[in-house]
């Protein structure tokens, strides 16, 4: 149970309960994307595989479906952005601070 | 009550200070008079609470969400229009320190952190409150930005702030812009006599053929709600769900000190059990919600999926937690609970409106069983197993 898109379908399964999805079923015909299940599975993705879903990813194709979105996170893990000089200091200060003191 | 750290218990101390000494004695006049003073809201920038949470590299404070939440309590005990202003500009913050591009975020996060460009978001439009996706404003691409048309209302601190977060539909695609109050086309009229919240600088604002240049676009166009106002809207209802702990709290401390001095019968109200029932829902409710909201708190600092939930179910609870409190407050103080010579009167307005904005009781009630639902596949299999295990069981 290593490989993302692993990861992404048994995530997925609450969605579509007695029922494991297809790794190219489209999500959103499927209706299994709504608005409030999208931005679980995009805080999923981001703390399931430690990375940040930016601007330039918000794409519907890349969420349309489970190798869409697993071939998104592959490549976002093999090349991690480059460190912002001004917020290096906590992009996620607001959703990820770090500990007090 | 709450397992705090020591600089979290540090600064809810410090909190509680600057409230009581300096935003009590003033909240009523803020609300008889509907404004907040610009020496309030510079002060707030002073003390560094505007940019709290943003990074240090911008000059924001690098605080955790927990002691954001312990802010935005004490200052909703002491002046929910405070801590309205408190809630709009951190979610233009926190939506720009999101989804804002680099540019963006070079560019406004230093000023929104020292508070010298205050935030608001412009949402609501005269017909359009909880059905968002509806939102009538226009955005018009041209060759270098979008032409802005249509009208937004009941934008919290739309009086004062220079930076909106406005939410349009382009080509029928919901998108966000920031656009600056000096821009050609913007304009604002204050909206005055509200239940409550009636110092938080209430306006309509006007874009009237109101052009941006296409870097003022936040975010990808079509996700302008469901992923940008969705953004906003959660941080919004993560500081309003404390804010509402604050209410409840004030309530509950103004009904100790009356209900101990008022005396009534040749007694004291406190010691009449209807009294002290009310007094102990008060007390209960408020403990709960605020472990609701602790709990989001925690939730959203280890960027768990169902924060967004939690969040929500603290807001409505909380919401609901200080109308009841509020509710009963003015009962306890009667007739002067209905004067403004008790701040409870005060609360009352705060708390009702504290139902409606950020998510409704009623949007809350029809999407939170959602996430509920959401556990349907676990627990049937989980009453799959129990039911093989029992058949698998000896006949005795």
């Amino acid at each position: 149970m290593n490989k993302p898109s692993e990861r992404i379908a048994k995530y997925l399964t609450r969605f579509t309960p007695g029922r494991v999805l297809d790794g190219d079923e489209d999500l959103f015909a499927g209706g299994i994307i709504t608005s409030l299940s999208a931005i679980q599975l995009l805080a999923f993705v981001e703390r399931e595989f430690q990375l940040t879903i930016d601007n330039e990813d918000l794409v519907r194709e890349n969420f349309r479906t489970i190798h869409a979105l697993s071939a998104l996170v592959e490549r976002k893990l093999a090349s991690p952005p480059p460190v912002d000089e001004v917020l290096a200091a906590g992009t996620h200060a607001v959703a990820s601070p770090r500990a007090p003191g | 009550m709450i397992e705090l750290t020591p600089e979290q218990e540090e600064a809810q101390s410090r909190f509680r200070d600057f409230v009581d000494r300096e935003v009590m004695p003033h909240a009523d006049e803020y609300h008889r008079t509907q404004r907040l003073p610009p020496a309030a809201v510079k002060r707030l920038a002073e003390l560094g609470y505007l940019g709290l949470t943003l990074p240090t590299a911008v000059g924001g404070g690098g605080g955790d969400v927990l002691t954001l939440g312990l802010l935005a309590e004490e200052l909703g005990r002491g002046c929910s229009s405070l801590r309205s202003l408190l809630t709009v500009h951190g979610m233009v913050c926190h939506t720009l320190l999101r989804w804002g591009t680099s540019a963006q975020q070079r560019h406004w996060l230093p000023r929104l952190a020292t508070g010298e460009v205050l935030g608001a978001l412009a949402l609501s439009e005269p017909e359009v409150g909880s059905d968002a996706k509806s939102i009538t404003t226009t955005a018009t691409a041209s060759a270098d930005g979008y032409v802005l048309r249509g009208t937004k209302k009941w934008i919290t601190c739309g009086q004062i702030a220079e930076l909106f977060l406005v939410f349009a539909q382009c080509e029928g695609q919901p998108a966000a812009f920031l656009v600056e109050r000096q821009r050609a086309g913007l304009s604002t009229e204050p909206i005055t006599d509200l239940l409550g919240v009636r110092a938080s600088m209430v306006a309509s604002v006007q874009l009237a053929d109101c052009f941006v240049p296409k870097e003022n676009l936040v975010g990808k166009l079509g996700f302008g709600i469901s992923q940008i106002g969705a953004t906003a809207l959660d941080m919004g209802r993560y500081t309003v769900a404390w804010g509402c702990v604050g209410i409840a709290q004030a309530c509950l401390d103004a009904c100790i000190l009356y209900t101990s001095e008022r005396q009534q019968f040749g007694a004291a109200l406190r010691e009449h059990q209807l009294v002290r029932q009310m007094v102990t829902d008060m007390m209960t409710e408020s403990t709960a919600a605020r472990l609701l909201c602790v709990r989001a708190g925690r939730m959203r600092e280890q960027r768990d999926p169902m924060a967004f939930a939690a969040t929500a179910m603290a807001k409505y609870y909380a919401s609901r937690a200080a109308m009841r409190a509020a509710g009963d407050a003015v009962q306890l103080h009667g007739a002067n609970g209905c004067s403004s010579a008790h701040s409870v009167a005060r609360y009352f307005g705060d708390a009702k409106i504290m139902e409606i904005i950020e998510g409704s009781t009623q949007i809350q009630q029809s999407t939170l069983a959602e996430y509920g639902y959401q556990e349907y596949g676990l627990l049937r299999s989980r009453a799959e197993q129990s039911r093989a295990a029992r058949q698998q069981e000896p006949a005795q």
